[in-house]
């Protein structure tokens, strides 16, 4: 087991070194949830005026930032791999393959939860409204967890597609949109001030969804990298 | 040195694919005389009829998506091509279930609620799995190796089933719709059906029951003459290289 | 097994292997022992690639069973993998990562033991200790590839697979990397090793016996003493014509 951590491990800290280097996925991710923000402001103009309408649009343009953000960084985890084969080199190791799976998933959550961290106080000042709630932090940390389990495992099938970049979006929306739809509920019910028994629902529906797409890649893993 | 290439002819005669299609062509204009002679909904008056299609689209739906399902655990088990088969049947079938289901369904809601559309739990879930199963259907078309669509196919069923029940339970944050309740169930609005409704129900179940058990076939069928194909054709590039 | 020295280290018996109904292996057998240098020719699309991928647990034979090191290869995936050392024509290495940081990585996942001196000893086999913290993206075709030996032998293995190593290099840097590949070869210790290439030539140079596979078969089978390069040259061309 320790083994197996240690693998996940290596996976995880090969990923950091590469992106603190280079910082490719990180900016494009945080550009991008930038851009996005900055968008829905000059799309929306007349809802930034009354705070009971951003009440009502906030979170789910929030929710939309953190998954198309996410979805270029999941795109770029895979590409990156195929570019010189080394997607290869780590299926050739004496390793159990969800490990790397484990490994990949882990720094996509990483990456995900920083993006989001800088962009929610950026939303928060360009829609004039306030953003912190301690209890944002269990709802955004559960969904994004949903993201990168799910993502890891479809960026690893849209690698070996034709479609590549384009495909995963398309899967990856699909699938997560019950985790879209609890998440920005919560986000709604947590920025308008309702009390917490209003959110337990969603968080638990969340975890339930993390913990069943937790198993199910691990287990398909090996099924979709192998030919 | 030549293979000699046997060639099967299609089944005659009494084969289940036949019997299916003769008892199509027979149950559908019988389940249409039940659905007219069927009284009117005090309510809905004549667009309720549809509903008789309606709810049988949508059950074969659901056995399209569970076909795929099945199909996909089996071949991620056993890595056999033949699931590859069956896997694509209950995914295309599905797909077109769920399509005939939201039209039906958006036709009956125009006449009931006055709109074509409500963000209902089950008009959301179905609609959901409807835009699952067509990515899934993308993902197979943008692979080209066999082995690969097989797999990727097989991963994103078995995925996209567990994911229904998932979906259904995170339509109860929508705002509230008024899809009907057909049998129990304490919410929505209540539909009675009674004695000679409840028979054509039956009917009509059958009637697309029956449709669906040939277009299965049918699509099993095609694919694997489409195997076969592939394999006589590479039998036949085989011999010219000789 | 009374005698080591020619224990067998990959057994494949009856590997068949169809991408959808294309057949690319039709039953091949091989044996390949300790100590033995294995070249595989073949045309293209004869299955080099496919076998080579099947005995690195890259792709799974379609029916037919491999033992590598007497362990049946289904059984033990993870552990086999640990036996074999792969070189291909992609070097499998981390662009923007230094030579050391790919080699401690990669040296991570195979559990090596006292990494750290192990990554300095194969750096220095391969002739790179000078360029360790320079990012990989810098370096030339042929270096990559050298790091990419190392690579492969970081955790010792048996076994080498190489699939095709010199694609894509320089007449000097080929010269190098065959030398390189012999040297390993025989090493210490007994490496065993499966090489496929398309240079007939190179591959004679190095090897105790030739293997051709054509269309999905294992066509001819010889050992390589007394062959000169001509003789090779026909020896192919007969056994793959033979073959279709």
């Amino acid at each position: 087991m320790g083994n197996y951590l240690r693998k996940v491990w290596a996976v995880f800290a090969k990923d950091v070194r590469a992106e603190l280097r280079t910082k490719d996925i990180f900016s494009a991710m945080f550009v991008f949830s930038l851009l996005a923000t900055l968008v829905f402001a000059f799309a929306l103009p007349g809802k930034l005026m009354e705070p009971k309408e951003v009440a009502g649009v906030a979170p789910g343009l929030l929710w939309v930032a953190y998954t198309f953000s996410g979805v270029l960084g999941l795109n770029r985890s895979f590409i990156v791999e195929k570019d010189r084969g080394s997607l290869e080199g780590l299926l050739l190791a004496p390793a159990d393959r969800s490990a790397i799976y484990l490994g990949k998933m882990l720094s996509n959550l990483t990456f995900m939860v920083l993006v989001e961290i800088l962009i929610t106080p950026i939303f928060g000042v360009v829609f004039n409204y306030s953003m912190w709630n301690p209890l944002l932090i269990p709802v955004v940390l559960l969904g994004t967890l949903g993201f990168a389990e799910i993502g890891t495992l479809f960026a690893a099938m849209a690698v070996n597609t034709r479609a590549r970049e384009v495909l995963l979006p398309v899967l990856f929306f699909s699938i997560m949109l019950p985790v879209i739809i609890a998440a920005a509920n919560a986000t709604t019910a947590l920025l308008s001030n309702r009390p917490i028994e209003d959110i337990a629902g969603q968080l638990q529906f969340i975890a339930i969804f993390d913990i069943i797409f937790l198993a199910l890649p691990v287990l398909l893993f090996e099924l979709v990298v192998e030919e | 040195m030549a293979t000699a290439i046997k060639y099967t002819r299609p089944t005659k005669g009494l084969g289940l694919s036949n019997v299916l299609f003769w008892a199509t062509v027979f149950s559908w204009p019988i389940s249409l005389i039940f659905v007219l002679m069927a009284g009117d909904d005090v309510n809905l008056k004549y667009s309720q009829r549809i509903f008789y299609y309606h709810l049988p689209a949508n059950i074969m739906c659901f056995l399209s998506f569970m076909i795929y399902f099945i199909g996909g655990i089996a071949y991620w088990r056993t890595r056999n091509r033949k699931w590859d088969i069956v896997m694509v049947a209950g995914l295309e079938l599905g797909v077109f279930w769920a399509v005939i289901g939201i039209i039906t369904g958006a036709i009956w809601a125009r006449y009931a609620w006055g709109a074509f559309w409500t963000w209902d739990p089950r008009l959301t879930t179905v609609s959901i799995m409807m835009v699952v199963y067509i990515s899934g259907v993308m993902l197979r078309s943008s692979v080209e190796d066999p082995t690969r669509k097989a797999a990727l196919t097989a991963a994103f069923g078995i995925i996209g089933f567990v994911n229904v029940p998932l979906v259904y339970f995170s339509t109860r944050w929508f705002p509230k719709g008024e899809h009907p309740i057909i049998f129990g169930g304490d919410s929505g609005t209540p539909v009675g059906l009674e004695g000679f409704m409840f028979l054509t129900l039956g009917v009509c179940f059958v009637a697309v029951g029956l449709l669906f058990g040939w277009m299965l076939l049918a699509r099993i069928r095609l694919g694997q003459m489409h195997e076969e194909l592939q394999s006589r054709r590479m039998a036949l590039e085989g011999m010219e290289n000789e | 097994m009374t005698n080591a020295a020619h224990s067998v280290m990959i057994r494949a018996k009856g590997l068949h292997k169809n991408f959808g109904n294309r057949a690319v292996l039709r039953g091949v057998d091989l044996d390949l022992r300790q100590g033995e240098f294995v070249t595989l020719l073949g045309p293209n699309g004869a299955g080099k690639t496919t076998l080579l991928r099947i005995l690195a647990t890259l792709a799974r034979p379609t029916s037919g069973t491999i033992e590598i090191a007497g362990i049946a290869l289904k059984d033990a995936r993870p552990t086999i993998r640990g036996l074999l050392g792969v070189i291909s024509h992609q070097t499998f290495l981390y662009e923007d990562l230094n030579a050391f940081e790919n080699l401690r990585f990669y040296g991570r996942l195979y559990d090596v033991p006292e990494l750290e001196k192990r990554i300095h000893e194969v750096l220095e086999k391969v002739g790179l200790e000078r360029r360790a913290i320079d990012r990989v993206r810098t370096y030339s075709r042929g270096m990559q590839q050298r790091l990419s030996i190392a690579r492969a032998i970081l955790h010792n293995p048996p076994i080498l697979l190489l699939d095709e190593p010199d694609t894509g290099l320089d007449r000097q840097a080929s010269n190098m990397l065959s030398g390189l590949i012999h040297e390993l070869a025989i090493d210490g210790q007994e490496r065993s090793v499966l090489m496929t290439t398309h240079n007939l030539e190179r591959g004679l140079a190095m090897c105790d016996r030739v293997v051709v596979l054509a269309g999905g078969k294992m066509v001819a089978d010889r050992a390589a003493t007394g062959l000169t390069a001509d003789e090779l040259q026909q020896f192919y061309f007969d056994s793959v014509s033979r073959g279709r």
